[in-house]
C-alpha cells in the first residue's frame, strides 16, 4: 500500500459536521482619501512610507532600478537593472488595504516575484482608486495568480527582540498612490 | 545517556538564559494583548469562529486532502504523502537528487515539520550544504544548537554570544549592534539564494479550494528561498490544510497577532504553482509533500484537538514552566505547552512520559491561544495515561506543581506557600516569581476552571 492510501485509510470517512458560516465582515463606506489616510498611518507606524510622482521621478533617475514595466506605464523611462544587482525594484500592485497597511501583489507578465524583495527600496506604485478597507474585502478579488501580501518593510527581531528592518527584503517601503 | 527530565534541566540553566527568555517572553505578551485589542471588536468570537474552522477541517481531511491534492495539480504542484518521518526524509532527497544530483546548497525557510522529521542531518548526510535563512534559525546551526521557541528560535541568547558566532564565522568584523549582525546575515546568505538550485520550506496553510501553499514570515527569506531557486519543495503537517480562500483572513490575523503581536506578518507569500509562462522568475518546479508522522492516529485519540494548532508559540511565551525552563528542557523539537501535548500524542505518552509534568495547570495557555485548543485538560489525560501505564515514577521537586493539581487542596496550599517554598533559594528565583500573578494576570483562575471541568 502507498503512502497516500495508508494515509486515507488511517483518517477513516469524513465527518458530516458542518462548519459555521464566516461572520458578516461589514465594509466601512469610506472615501478614497480617507482610507488613503488610515493607509499612510498604518504604513508609517510601520517604518514605511507614502510619497509622490515627484519622488518617483528622482528614484527612476538613480542606477540599479529594477522596473519591468511600472514606470513605463507611467509613461516614464524604466530601468532594467538585473534583480540581484537591483538597488530600487518598482512594481505596480494590485490592491492596497487599509486596515493594516497592505499591499496586494500578484506575479505576471512584467512583474517579476523577485522585485519586491532583493532591492533595498521597494517603491509600489498603487492606482489611486485600487484601494480597500479590509483585508476580507481584498480576498474576494484575489486572482488566480501567485500572490504576495506585503506589510511594511522586512523586519525581525530575532536578536534580543529588539526590531531590526531590511534583514533579507526590503529595508524601505515607498508607496506612491497613482 | 539518560535524558534529563524538564526539571533537572531548569535547576542547570543559566541565569542569563533564563532571564533572556523570561523577559522576551514577557515582551511578547504584552504586545500579543494589545495587537489583538486592536485587530478584533469580538476575539473571543474570532476564537470560537476559528476553533471550529479547524474542527471541521480535522472531521473533514479524508474529502479536503484529495481536494487538495487535485487543486495542486492543476496548478502545476507536484504532490506527495508521506506516512512517517522515513518515507518524507526519502521523498524530499528524490526530488533534491534529480534536481541537483551533484549536491549543492539547499536554501530552507523556517519550517517546524522538516525540524520535526530531522531533515536537515539525512540531505547533509547526502552530500548537500543546508543552510537556514531564517536569522535565528541561522544561529541555532552555526551553533551546532536547537531552537528554543517554535517562532523565535534563539530567545535564549544575546546578542554578544550572536556577535561571537559570527565572528567565528567570518561573516564580518564584531559588532553587538543588532541592526548590523543582521546585516552581516543578509549579505552572507544572500549568496546562497543565489546559488541554491533547491529551497525549501514549510506551510502555514494550504488551501484546499483553490489549491494555493501559504506561507507567512517577516524577514524575506522564506520568499526568496520559494523563489529564487530552480526547486521549492514545501513540507506540511496534513492537518495544515483550510477549506477556502476567504478563511485566510481571520487566521492570518490571529496568527499575526498571537505570534508577534502585529496586525499582519510583513510577507503572507501565497503560491499558486511554479513560474508560468509568461513569467520571468520563480521555481520551475514546487512539490507538496503531505505528511502524516503520527498525525491520522492523533485524530482519533483524545489528543485530537492538539492538531488545531496554527503554530503561533502564544502559549510558550504565557508559560511559567516554559519561562523558567526553556524549550530546551523539553527535549522535543515542539516545547511549552504545546509541545507537552503535541511530543507526546505523536511520539507516544511512552517516549516522553516527563512533559506532562511541566505545566503549573494555570490555564494562561488554553486562555491565550487563538484555536481555544483545552491544553490544560490534555495534560490532565496524559498524566493519566503515563501513571496508567506506570511510567512515572517519582513526583518530586518541580512537581510539586504535578502533585498540587491532583488535588485542588493541595494546589490552593501550594499556591499559598510558593513564595516561602524551597525554591526561594533557587539562583534564577525572578522567573519563579511570576507564578505568584499568573493565574490572575492572563490566565482563568485555575480554582473556577478546576470546579467547572468535568
Ligand atoms: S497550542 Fe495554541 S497557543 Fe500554543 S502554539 Fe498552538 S495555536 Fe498557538
Amino acid at each position: 500500500m502507498g503512502d497516500r492510501e495508508a494515509i486515507l485509510t488511517n483518517l477513516g470517512k469524513a465527518g458530516k459536521k458542518s462548519r459555521l458560516p464566516l461572520p458578516p465582515a461589514p465594509m466601512p463606506a469610506l472615501t478614497y482619501d480617507a482610507l488613503w489616510e488610515i493607509f499612510a498611518t498604518k504604513l508609517e507606524a510601520l517604518g514605511g512610507r507614502i510619497g509622490n510622482l515627484q519622488d518617483l521621478e528622482v528614484i527612476l533617475s538613480r542606477p540599479h532600478v529594477l522596473d519591468v514595466e511600472s514606470a513605463t506605464r507611467l509613461g516614464r523611462k524604466s530601468g532594467g537593472a538585473d534583480v540581484w544587482a537591483a538597488e530600487v525594484g518598482v512594481t505596480t500592485v494590485d490592491l492596497a488595504i487599509a486596515e493594516t497597511a497592505t499591499l496586494m501583489l500578484s506575479t505576471g507578465p512584467g512583474r517579476p516575484r523577485l522585485a519586491s524583495l532583493t532591492p533595498t527600496l521597494h517603491v509600489a506604485l498603487v492606482p489611486k482608486e485600487r484601494i480597500v478597507a479590509t483585508m476580507s474585502e481584498a480576498f474576494t478579488q484575489l486572482t488566480d495568480r501567485t500572490t504576495v501580501l506585503i506589510t511594511g518593510p522586512s523586519r525581525t527581531a530575532d536578536i534580543e527582540g529588539i526590531l531590526v528592518r531590511g534583514v533579507h527584503g526590503p529595508g524601505d517601503v515607498l508607496v506612491i498612490p497613482v | 545517556m539518560k535524558i534529563p527530565s524538564v526539571e533537572k534541566f531548569s535547576r542547570d540553566l543559566a541565569t542569563e538564559t533564563v532571564e533572556s527568555v523570561r523577559s522576551a517572553s514577557v515582551a511578547k505578551v504584552d504586545a500579543r494583548s494589545n495587537a489583538l485589542k486592536i485587530a478584533f471588536d469580538d476575539l473571543e468570537g474570532a476564537r470560537t469562529q476559528a476553533a471550529q474552522i479547524k474542527d471541521y477541517v480535522l472531521d473533514n481531511l479524508p474529502n479536503l486532502l484529495p481536494q487538495l491534492e487535485l487543486k495542486c495539480r492543476l496548478n502545476g504542484i507536484e504532490v506527495h504523502w508521506a506516512k512517517n518521518a522515513s518515507s518524507a526524509r526519502k521523498t524530499i532527497l528524490e526530488i533534491c537528487k534529480a534536481a541537483a544530483p551533484e549536491g549543492g546548497s539547499i536554501v530552507k525557510a523556517k519550517s517546524m515539520a522538516t525540524e520535526e522529521i530531522h531533515l536537515n542531518k539525512h540531505l547533509i548526510k547526502n552530500g548537500y550544504e543546508v543552510v537556514e535563512t531564517d536569522l535565528g534559525e541561522y544561529v541555532v546551526q552555526i551553533d551546532d544548537d536547537t531552537p528554543s521557541h517554535i517562532v523565535t528560535p534563539i530567545i535564549h541568547k544575546n546578542r554578544k554570544q550572536v556577535a561571537k558566532s559570527f565572528e567565528r564565522e567570518g561573516l564580518g568584523p564584531y559588532t553587538e549592534v543588532p541592526s548590523e549582525l543582521a546585516m552581516q546575515a543578509r549579505h552572507h546568505l544572500r549568496e546562497k539564494f543565489r546559488e541554491a538550485k533547491i529551497g525549501i520550506s514549510g506551510v502555514n496553510f494550504a488551501v484546499a479550494e483553490s489549491g494555493r501553499i501559504v506561507l507567512v514570515e517577516n524577514e524575506g527569506n522564506n520568499r526568496l528561498s520559494t523563489t529564487a531557486p530552480d526547486v521549492h519543495i514545501a513540507v506540511m503537517g496534513l492537518e495544515k490544510v483550510l477549506p477556502s480562500e476567504t478563511d485566510l483572513p481571520l487566521f492570518l490575523r490571529l496568527l499575526a497577532g498571537s505570534a508577534t503581536g502585529q496586525q499582519m506578518t510583513t510577507y503572507i507569500h501565497m503560491i499558486s504553482g511554479p513560474r508560468r509562462k509568461d513569467e520571468m522568475d520563480g521555481p520551475k518546479e514546487v512539490h507538496l509533500v503531505i505528511l502524516d508522522n503520527g498525525r491520522s492516529k492523533v485524530l482519533n485519540g483524545p489528543y485530537k484537538e492538539i492538531l488545531r494548532c496554527i503554530r503561533c508559540g502564544a502559549c510558550l511565551n504565557v508559560c511559567p514552566v516554559y519561562r523558567q525552563a526553556s524549550g530546551h528542557a523539553y527535549n522535543n523539537v515542539y516545547s511549552g505547552p504545546l509541545g507537552a501535548v503535541l511530543g507526546p500524542a505523536l511520539e507516544g505518552v511512552e517516549k516522553l512520559p516527563d512533559l506532562a509534568k511541566a505545566s503549573t495547570l494555570c490555564g494562561s495557555c488554553e486562555e491565550v491561544c487563538p484555536v481555544k485548543i483545552p491544553i490544560p485538560r490534555m495534560l490532565l489525560q496524559l498524566r493519566e495515561e503515563a501513571n496508567r501505564k506506570g511510567l512515572v515514577k517519582e513526583m518530586i521537586p518541580w512537581s510539586m506543581f504535578s502533585v498540587g493539581s491532583t488535588s485542588g487542596f493541595r494546589w490552593r496550599l501550594g499556591l499559598k506557600m510558593l513564595p516561602l517554598a524551597p525554591i526561594a533559594k533557587h539562583p534564577a528565583k525572578s522567573g519563579w516569581e511570576e507564578f505568584k500573578d499568573l493565574p490572575t494576570k492572563e490566565g482563568r483562575d485555575f480554582r473556577k476552571w478546576w470546579n467547572g471541568r468535568s
